[in-house]
């Protein structure tokens, strides 16, 4: 009874959240200059306290709902949104990699060269992302959302294997070392994985780390495809492994936007607690919840997200 | 694909990825303790502020070139000097969750080098270069 009232107070908030924006955003907008920042300020809290209980649950972390969702319905720049963004990645990475990399489900050896790839072409797209938007930011704003709606499309269509069969003798995955076990909590069992087709998989983390630079979106949604179907890592690895190299990924982007001086504090602390408390209840909810309705209904999300930036970058 | 009953002695995690791990603890403790501290005394006026929240409401929508402008922020470390205000010592704070990932690769760094796995600890130099030089501006500076 208690854990689905628990359940339900992220929906409730969601719909509250939703029939109070008129009225919030009007006195944000016509209250003095230190009440209507506080007003924002508690409005991206409980913004992204629900993208952490939602992003947990559709298992694709809370950059990817942020910067279109805040970008498309909040008053800051498109710069301080895409820089707040890869923090929130980088500390929601953070927060999870402890717990990842003891239980051997986060593998340093697959992370290593995966976030190397992708780390150093995030700092070209953050280049890109920053150069761009100083020409014009509508053009970012629309590219993201092109992309926010490609990404829910991936989401929408992309099968996932639990366990997929690997050849094994792919050279430079044996080169690198890409191996591990984990235990399967169902049965008790050790699970040995390895990995094929690296040098196809590895080459596609450079699209993603240049998607991560430009638009400041954690790469979990790109991530979790390569490792488990290109690569053939099973899906808790996977997953586990792109969560925690996240924080590798998006450090060095990260810093391209502090340097330009793209971070702000007022945006980056409450969005980054918001979704870290909002991701430490999802993850406790998520043995009492149809993932894959909530799969669904963040796709939806997405989609409104992405239309909303499309809208907004041709100012309509 | 699997063997049951694994024997216990053979479920130990690499001693490298515990002590990444460990790492990440302490550093990313630190980070958000030092961030909330900031942030905390500047929302409460207990610290000074950098860009009052009068003034932030004005600017955070404007560009970045236009909002270095009119707060007169600067760019690349500048702000270590302003350490007394609370939005800066926020910053900190979220430089050094920033800072957390080359915490643990310079770890990482010693037990490569150490355990002579040289594929691994090439990874580990190019990915400790790239971190600093960005985080230095030296990669990634521009106006």
């Amino acid at each position: 009874m208690g854990i689905k009232v628990i359940a339900n107070l992220p929906c409730v908030w969601g719909v509250c959240l939703l029939l109070l924006l008129p009225e919030v955003v009007l006195a944000a907008e016509s209250g003095s200059g230190t009440w209507s920042a506080w007003v924002w300020m508690v409005l991206l809290f409980a913004t992204t306290f629900v993208i952490g209980v939602f992003g947990v649950m559709a298992g694709i972390g809370g950059g990817v709902l942020f910067v279109p969702l805040v970008s498309g319905f909040f008053p800051f720049h498109i710069d301080f949104v895409r820089g707040a963004g890869l923090f929130i990645a980088l500390g929601s990475s953070l927060a999870a990699a402890p717990y990842l990399l003891r239980q051997n489900l986060a593998s340093l050896r697959l992370a290593m060269p995966v976030a190397l790839i992708a780390s150093a072409f995030s700092i070209v797209g953050a280049q890109l992302g920053l150069w761009i938007s100083a020409l014009n930011p509508a053009y970012i704003q629309g590219a993201l959302g092109v992309v926010i709606l490609g990404i829910a499309m991936i989401m929408l269509r992309t099968p996932i294997r639990v366990f997929p069969v690997v050849s094994g003798n792919d050279p430079v995955a044996k080169w690198l070392g890409l191996q591990g076990w984990f235990v399967e909590e169902t049965t008790g069992e050790r699970m040995n994985w390895t990995v094929h087709r690296a040098a196809v998989g590895l080459s596609g983390f450079v699209l993603v780390g240049l998607l991560a630079g430009i638009f400041g979106l954690g790469a979990g949604w790109a991530n979790v495809p390569l490792l488990n179907l290109v690569m053939g890592a099973p899906l808790k690895i996977a997953v586990a492994t792109s969560s925690f190299s996240l924080s590798i990924t998006d450090t060095t982007a990260a810093w391209v936007y502090f340097n330009r001086g793209a971070v702000l504090p007022a945006l980056v602390v409450p969005s980054l607690v918001g979704v870290m408390l909002g991701a430490m209840l999802g993850s406790r909810m998520l043995p009492h919840v149809p993932a894959f309705m909530i799969r669904r209904l963040v796709i939806g999300v997405l989609m409104l997200a992405g239309i909303r930036s499309v809208l907004k970058a041709v100012d309509w | 694909m699997t063997e049951a009953q694994p024997d216990p002695l053979e479920l130990r995690v690499d001693p490298e990825q515990l002590g990444y791990a460990q790492v990440v603890v302490w550093g990313n403790g630190l980070g958000l303790a030092v961030m909330l501290v900031g942030f905390i005394g500047y929302l409460g006026g207990w610290l000074p502020a950098g860009i009052p929240l009068e003034t932030l409401l004005e600017v955070w929508s404007l560009p970045l070139p236009e909002f270095l402008v009119q707060t007169q922020s600067s760019t690349g470390w500048g702000w270590l000097q302003y350490l007394e205000n609370g939005d800066t010592l926020a910053l900190l704070g979220i430089a050094l969750l920033g800072g957390v990932t080359l915490a643990g690769y310079l770890l990482l760094f010693v037990r490569f080098l150490g355990e002579r796995k040289w594929g691994q600890w090439g990874m580990v130099v190019v990915e400790i270069v790239l971190v600093v030089l960005v985080a230095a501006n030296w990669l990634g500076a521009g106006h």
